[in-house]
């Protein structure tokens, strides 16, 4: 009895030492409605229940810990099978802030549970997206968006479920609407590197070239 | 003219043929549009389909030229050039659809899936930064 009043005491203690409200260091409300909504259409026509589920845990501020989900079951809700699907495929990430005191880096890494034997994580993998990039701020939003949306459409080219056919806009847009940032050159994007090199080249081969005109000198 | 002098102009000429060459490279629209069976143009924007997956067809021209920003939804890829959106969609008959329009006719025509994170408009809020957050200082 004593055991257990000392074990909810602690429990208390943690509560009360932990934050009001942990935030979803990746998502946003607004990022989890998109995800709902989305994935409730695929799940429609695919009779698949799809979601992420995101596990944190912070040692260091303790901001960011907590468990995360949405689906096509609404936000906060799990991909499991139920009455609206047959199968379910679920992205589980996990992250692991450290303390700043300790040496020890951050970490993340995600795997796929899935009831379509063919959908495993390297499909998601093989489209460019890898664990680690939930750790970097710029990119952790568009990474597990974009892991979790594949889903549907892995689905249909691995499992052979129904695709989810994207309707254009047909309608008028708002009068304030508009594309934002500049995407930079493509070419500089796409051969930068090879024109850093070819230019080398060139300034290799010019300082070879004034080395070896430079006169020299002969001993009378 | 002794061995040095012939390595270096070596590495010149490699070097500005190189630049050349890189020069003599098209662009993503060039790319698609030479790659693909072209079903309709209107103006500058195409529509061409691919016999290949959404996944196969979407790597294919990431492989050819790097996006700046890459979305992905339940239903299809969108690659965001500097003057072009390639959008590319399943087709329920097998294979896939491209969209190959300018900036402003691929946000308008993917608008409902694109706003927000390139653009804004309406109810869709500006993004790049304002949303997620994460700690800041990662390790």
């Amino acid at each position: 009895m004593r055991r257990r009043l000392g074990a909810a005491t602690a429990a208390a203690l943690v509560l009360l030492a932990a934050p009001a409200s942990a935030e979803n260091p990746v998502l946003d409300a607004d990022g989890d409605a998109d995800v709902a909504a989305s994935l409730a259409e695929a799940s429609q026509v695919q009779d698949v229940c799809y979601g992420y589920e995101l596990l944190v845990s912070d040692q260091d501020t303790g901001q960011w810990g907590g468990t995360y989900a949405a689906s096509n079951q609404g936000v906060g809700q799990r991909a499991v099978p139920g009455p609206g699907c047959t199968d379910a495929v679920e992205l589980r990430a996990q992250i692991s802030y450290t303390s700043s005191f300790s040496e020890a880096e951050d970490s993340a890494r995600w795997v796929l549970t899935s009831t379509l034997p063919s959908l495993t994580i390297d499909d998601v993998e093989d489209l460019g997206l890898s664990a680690g990039d939930l750790l970097d701020d710029d990119r952790s939003e568009q990474a597990l968006l974009n892991a979790v949306l594949a889903l549907p459409r892995l689905a249909a080219e691995q499992a052979g479920k129904d695709p989810v056919v994207l309707e254009p806009n047909t309608e008028p847009l708002p009068s304030d609407a508009r594309p934002t940032g500049t995407p930079g050159s493509d070419w500089l994007r796409e051969n930068g590197a090879l024109l850093g090199f070819c230019v080398l080249l060139v300034l290799a081969g010019v300082v070879m070239l004034l080395l070896s005109r430079r006169p020299t000198y002969r001993p009378l | 003219m002794n061995r040095n002098r012939w390595i270096a102009l070596l590495l010149v000429v490699a070097g500005i043929g190189g630049i050349l060459a890189l020069t003599q490279r098209g662009s993503v629209r060039s790319y698609v549009i030479g790659e693909y069976d072209v079903v309709s143009q209107d103006g500058d924007s195409y529509v061409l389909r691919s016999q290949e997956s959404v996944t196969a067809t979407a790597a294919d021209i990431k492989g050819a030229w790097k996006p700046a920003e890459e979305l992905v939804d339940s239903g299809g890829t969108f690659l965001r050039y500097s003057d072009d959106i390639v959008a590319v969609t399943p087709r329920a008959e097998g294979g896939s659809t491209i969209y190959l329009d300018d900036e402003d006719r691929g946000y308008n025509r993917w608008f409902p899936y694109v706003v927000g994170f390139w653009g804004f408009g309406g109810s869709g809020g500006p993004i790049g930064g304002t949303r997620g957050g994460g700690p800041g200082a990662g390790k």
